[in-house]
């Protein structure tokens, strides 16, 4: 059996927006989970007292926290938003190569968008 | 296309529609989540407090949880298996993908943990 060719340099291949898409979707979910214990983390220290609620009020004006703020609600709303182009494909909508691409850039349009509009309100 | 399921036991179809169960539950209280910081921004404690003092808003907290568990865990295990292999990252995988699936776990109970001590 010969042996298949293996390139997968993703910088290197020219990939479709709807690889693209699929891909970033990917990197955006890692992301948010990597932050989501941190996320709980400030909320439950929030709720546990005014005390609490001042300290990570205090802590939300650093520009590390409001830049990991930012990173996850972006990379949030990228996800929903991908996602839901994925869950109206799973019913059989969008499958064609051209209505994919044209989706995948309403993705990008749509959530890039929200995240500027939820940025302006992080800063 | 799968257009029909005839069982609801642990199968790659099982997998599949839970994945996207759990999505939509969490799409639905994100969206709430967003409408009430949006509505009443810059929150004080009051307002926070009085948001996780709903019984359905903790309900939905606790839930949403579970199903974010579940939904990582499972993008955790595709990505483990599409890109930590040994042909991808050669005899470090096994250890990889332990270290990996570890951290996820441990990420998750302290997720939880977080999350009973706030709608308690």
């Amino acid at each position: 059996m010969t042996k298949q060719p293996l390139f997968l340099n993703l910088l290197k291949i020219r990939l479709p927006i709807t690889a693209k898409a699929s891909i970033t979707h990917r990197i955006a979910a890692v992301g948010v989970f990597f932050l989501i214990f941190p996320f709980m983390g400030a909320v439950l220290i929030a709720v546990s007292s005014p005390d609490g609620f001042s300290y990570i009020q205090e802590l939300g004006n650093s520009i590390f926290v409001k830049t990991l703020l930012n990173l996850f609600i972006a990379g949030l709303t990228y996800h929903y938003i991908a996602g839901l182009r994925h869950l109206i494909m799973d019913f059989g909508f969008w499958e064609t190569f051209k209505a994919g691409s044209l989706s995948a850039y309403g993705t990008f349009l749509v959530s890039g968008s929200l995240i500027i509009y939820f940025s302006t309100l992080i800063w | 296309m799968v257009t029909k399921l005839y069982t609801f036991k642990r199968t790659g179809i099982f997998d599949y529609l839970m994945v996207r169960v759990s999505a939509v539950f969490q799409a639905l209280y994100f969206s709430v989540i967003t409408y009430y910081w949006l509505t009443y921004m810059p929150l004080n404690y009051t307002q926070l407090m009085g948001f996780f003092d709903i019984l359905l808003v903790k309900i939905g907290t606790l839930l949403v949880l579970i199903s974010i568990s579940y939904h990582s865990l499972q993008g955790i295990h595709h990505i483990i298996e599409d890109y930590l292999t040994e042909a991808r990252v050669g005899s470090a995988s096994r250890f990889l993908q332990i270290s990996v699936l570890t951290f996820s776990y441990l990420q998750i109970l302290g997720a939880i943990i977080c999350t009973i001590f706030i709608i308690i």
